[in-house]
């Protein structure tokens, strides 16, 4: 294991030249055979006239939209319905929303990092509101009146004199076209603050709802097509791991066998059978051998990521930001926080089906799979087979829970390659033992806060040192030939994500180190972002403490200028506490904190909790959680959102840790990895506030960020256990003082 | 040989009557609205009713079903199409976020329901606690169970 603490400097940018690839931006590839195709992760944001492709007026009068947002229960396909019906007068009922294959939309950006909306609700407005208008103008040439006669009505246009027409009065026998070159420019109802909004900022049913409580097909591992056979591949321990030893004689004579592929060129290894419970059989003798990672313990990775380790050697690899701090003097806080691997445990483990038809040239291959990214998956697929990216036709299917861990290339390559080993269409759907060993994981982190404060009780000096596994600087974003070069290069920016804190401090130190681990890591839900904010959080929290201040009053009075949205965050959680007494019982805590996510979001919350020292046992009471992420197109979700955030932070708080035992990663059911379930879910209380004319920011992970260091905070409050590692198990908790 | 489900005698064709009654419902009959979750009747995510009673239709054989009354989340609305109250419950509250537990839970409350009509929070959450939801959908899961059961107390013809 390589603990990555070493001064590289200019040498990574070096090794990076010489391997022919520039540092300028981010210059990725993907490895095929032995030729270099780079495919790039799906990150280009739709440009404003995108919106074309995604809206059409059908014959009946009725709205389709083309979903250009992969679906992963975060809501953000019916709040983009929203945006189309304000613009076009129409409910959202009235709209066909459809999830889109790869040949009926021209790109899909990767659904990722809270930004779908954000991203997307103006180039949705804009192409909806030039349908609107191209309508209106069809209307006055049908009614022989100037466009501007004409006013909105229900799915149609009213004229003074009484007349109306209907959309579907407007589409017979001419479709409507918009020209995606340039849309022209109209009023967009969605960011109008002072419009009465219909649509926008309401609640709505959302997409597939009757569905999921209906039990249609919805998900990948629903698709069922003739002559079907089950497959599946045996994970790899570690992302670029290669197949040393096969011994695959049992698995081939097992009952119920169509194909068993090995490819060691590829590091794969799988099989093909006629139903799932003979495929779970092969597997068992199917015996694979990995050249890598040597056996490790918890302690390797302690050791790994430990941040006094790294800092006993020096500065770390990575000065962020690097003011010369004040020597004299104590520092008045000095905290050390450690959090663990931490596995996505999705409840929908990965599914794709693949079906190759037609022949030679016009052979293609059509793939049913939800990710949070399909156009990648295409076009990794296609390189696979070396086929243009037009003959992989990838359907984007509902996702069953994501929170990070859907964005790559991974159960896609597995479908295809056995779909195409058998001649037959195949499904594959993990078990739930490859989803924990094939996780790509959340990577631990260490970190080392300390702040010195003035007399007034104003932070002067402030010192974040973190060392990470990494998070972008991954399969996502690179082959496993390239990934050493741009670790050299660059910081992991997955990792450092919301590591500049949101306080004001004359003096700031704020290092770095990313180190190789000998687990799959990956990306999780915010990122390096609660780790960073978590540490930063409960160092404030114990700092006003230890002054004797009011842990809400000392954030405030030490947030960096131009937060005015953090702080009405703040004050909103204070004033929804104090709006319940605090009460006497002993074991009562509660616990506070605010962040900013992805620069444009607001949030602060807190957590009331009850604890019981004889028995060891917490109850979450109360979490509140104030958030501004400007325009809220469809408020439920976004509550919604939060309510899943305070869940996951009571698992990382008080359950969440990856176990490692026998040299490796050790989860092989949800039996190992214990998650939040109903008997903790605390009473949830959620304020949506801030200035409507303010941009929609990303909703999806940003409360998540406060929600584990207000958690973690309360515990202190309630029992003084200022947590140097995370999950506290309550068997942790210190005895009663008397 | 045959299995009862949801009010309808269906023929399992050979190669499938070795399997677990999950892979049964799901791919030779086509009810895939239970799911696969975990395989170990860790998650609850396949709960369906054998003989009114919830079942983690993962840990049994496809025969071990044989002769009893299979009812799946298919089968759960009324042969008119009308929901079960918890479906039209689970719609208001706007439960679902990715969606993939949702029938677990639902089969999981609807057995709930049929033999306490009007649970307390304790009752819930010591019939639910087992019936995992990664979104973290626990709070709108009680509460829609409380609708739910207002709505069957208060009758048919009633509605939420």
């Amino acid at each position: 294991m390589t603990a990555a603490t070493t001064q590289r400097g200019f040498t990574r940018r070096g090794v990076l030249i010489a391997t022919g690839w520039t540092a300028a931006g981010l210059t990725v590839a993907y490895l095929v055979g032995r030729k270099f195709f780079p495919i790039f992760p799906s990150t280009t944001d739709p440009d404003a006239n995108a919106g074309a492709a995604w809206l059409q007026v059908r014959p009946d009068g009725r709205i389709a939209m083309l979903c250009p947002v992969h679906e992963l229960g975060q809501g953000s396909s019916i709040a983009l319905a929203q945006i189309a019906a304000e613009e076009l007068g129409v409910a959202v009922a009235d709209i066909d929303v459809k999830l889109p294959n790869t040949a009926e939309i021209p790109a899909m950006r990767f659904t990722t990092g809270s930004q779908s909306i954000a991203t997307h609700a103006r180039p949705m407005a804009r192409a909806a509101a030039a349908l609107r208008e191209a309508l209106r103008h069809r209307a006055a040439r049908q009614l022989g009146v100037a466009p501007a006669a004409l006013t909105d009505g229900v799915a149609g246009f009213t004229v003074a004199d009484g007349r109306t027409v209907a959309y579907r009065d407007l589409v017979r026998g001419t479709p409507v076209v918009l020209d995606g070159a340039a849309l022209p420019d109209a009023p967009l109802y969605t960011f109008d603050s002072e419009r009465e909004h219909r649509q926008v900022g309401r609640s709505a049913t959302p997409l597939q709802a009757r569905d999921i409580v209906t039990g249609r097909p919805v998900f990948a591992a629903d698709v069922r097509l003739p002559g079907m056979a089950y497959g599946r591949a045996v994970q790899a321990p570690l992302a670029g791991a290669r197949i040393v030893e096969v011994d695959d004689a049992a698995a081939r004579a097992s009952p119920g066998v169509i194909a068993v592929v090995v490819d060691r060129e590829r590091g794969f290894a799988g099989v093909v059978a006629e139903t799932p419970g003979a495929l779970a059989g092969a597997l068992e003798l199917l015996k694979v051998r990995w050249d890598r990672p040597a056996p490790f313990t918890q302690a390797d990775l302690d050791r790994a990521v430990d941040v006094d380790v790294a800092l006993a050697r020096g500065k770390l690899e990575r000065r962020i930001v690097d003011d010369e701090l004040r020597a004299e003097g104590p520092w008045d806080i000095d905290l050390r926080l450690d959090l663990p691997v931490l596995h996505h445990a999705a409840q929908e483990p990965r599914s794709a089906v693949a079906r190759f038809t037609g022949n030679g040239e016009r052979e293609i291959v059509e793939v049913w799979a939800g990710s949070q990214d399909s156009f990648v998956n295409q076009k990794k697929a296609a390189a696979e087979l070396g086929w243009p990216a037009e003959r992989v036709i990838l359907h984007t299917m509902r996702v069953g829970g994501a929170f990070g861990g859907r964005a790559i290339y991974d159960v896609v390559r597995e479908a295809v390659l056995l779909a195409r080993a058998a001649a037959r269409p195949v499904k594959v759907e993990w078990s739930r033992r490859d989803e924990f060993f094939g996780d790509r994981n959340r990577p631990p982190s260490s970190h080392r806060v300390r702040i010195k404060v003035d007399a007034q009780g104003r932070i002067t000096d402030w010192w974040h040192a973190v060392v990470s596994g990494h998070v972008l600087l991954s399969e996502l974003l690179a082959p496993p030939w390239l990934l050493p070069a741009l670790r050299l290069a660059m910081a992991d920016f997955g990792a450092t994500r919301g590591i500049q804190s949101h306080y004001a401090a004359a003096r700031r130190r704020i290092e770095f180190s990313d180190v190789e681990l000998p687990i799959h890591v990956g990306q999780w839900r915010s990122l390096g972002a609660t780790p960073n904010n978590c540490a930063i959080e409960c160092a404030v929290d114990e700092l006003a403490r230890k002054l004797g201040r009011d842990p809400v009053e000392f954030r405030l009075a030490n947030l960096a200028p131009a937060n005015a949205r953090l702080a009405a965050c703040l004050t909103k959680v204070r004033e929804l506490c104090e709006a319940r007494p605090r009460p006497a019982q002993p074991g009562f805590g509660r616990g506070y904190a605010c962040g900013i996510y992805h620069d444009h979001s607001y949030v602060a919350a807190a957590f009331d909790v009850l604890v019981d020292r004889q028995r060891k046992q917490i109850k979450v009471l109360r979490a509140v959680c104030a958030q501004d992420v400007g325009l809220v197109i469809n408020p439920d979700q976004v509550r919604a959102q939060i309510e899943g955030n305070v869940m996951h932070a009571i698992g990382q708080v008080l359950m969440e840790r990856a176990p490692v035992a026998d040299g490796s990663m050790a989860a092989r059911r949800f039996r190992d990895y214990p998650t939040p379930t109903l008997a903790d879910a605390p009473e949830i209380e959620v304020a949506l506030i801030g200035d409507t004319s303010n941009a929609p920011s990303g909703a999806g992970e940003t409360a998540l960020i406060t929600a584990v260091p207000a958690l973690a905070n309360a515990l202190r409050d309630a029992i003084g256990l200022r947590a140097a590692r995370l999950p506290v198990p309550s068997a942790d908790f210190p005895e009663p003082a008397i | 040989m045959k299995l009862h489900v949801n009010g309808s005698e269906r023929e399992l064709p050979d190669p499938w009557a070795d399997e677990s009654l999950l892979v049964a419902l799901r791919e030779p009959l086509g009810l895939v609205g239970t799911k696969f979750g975990c395989g170990d009747g860790d998650c609850g995510t396949c709960v369906v009713h054998i003989d009114g009673q919830p079942r983690r239709s993962c840990l049994l054989q496809a025969s071990d079903a044989v002769g009893r009354r299979i009812v799946t989340i298919e089968g759960l609305a009324s042969a008119d199409g009308r929901l079960h109250p918890l479906q039209q419950a689970w719609l208001d509250e706007r439960v679902a976020q990715c969606g993939y537990c949702q029938a677990g839970q639902i089969m999981q409350a609807a057995a709930l329901l049929a033999s306490n009509p009007d649970p307390d929070a304790e009752a819930i959450a010591a019939q639910m606690s087992g019936n995992l939801c990664r979104c973290g959908t626990y709070d709108r899961v009680r509460r829609a169970i409380g609708r739910a059961a207002a709505m069957l107390r208060a009758g048919p013809g009633a509605s939420g």
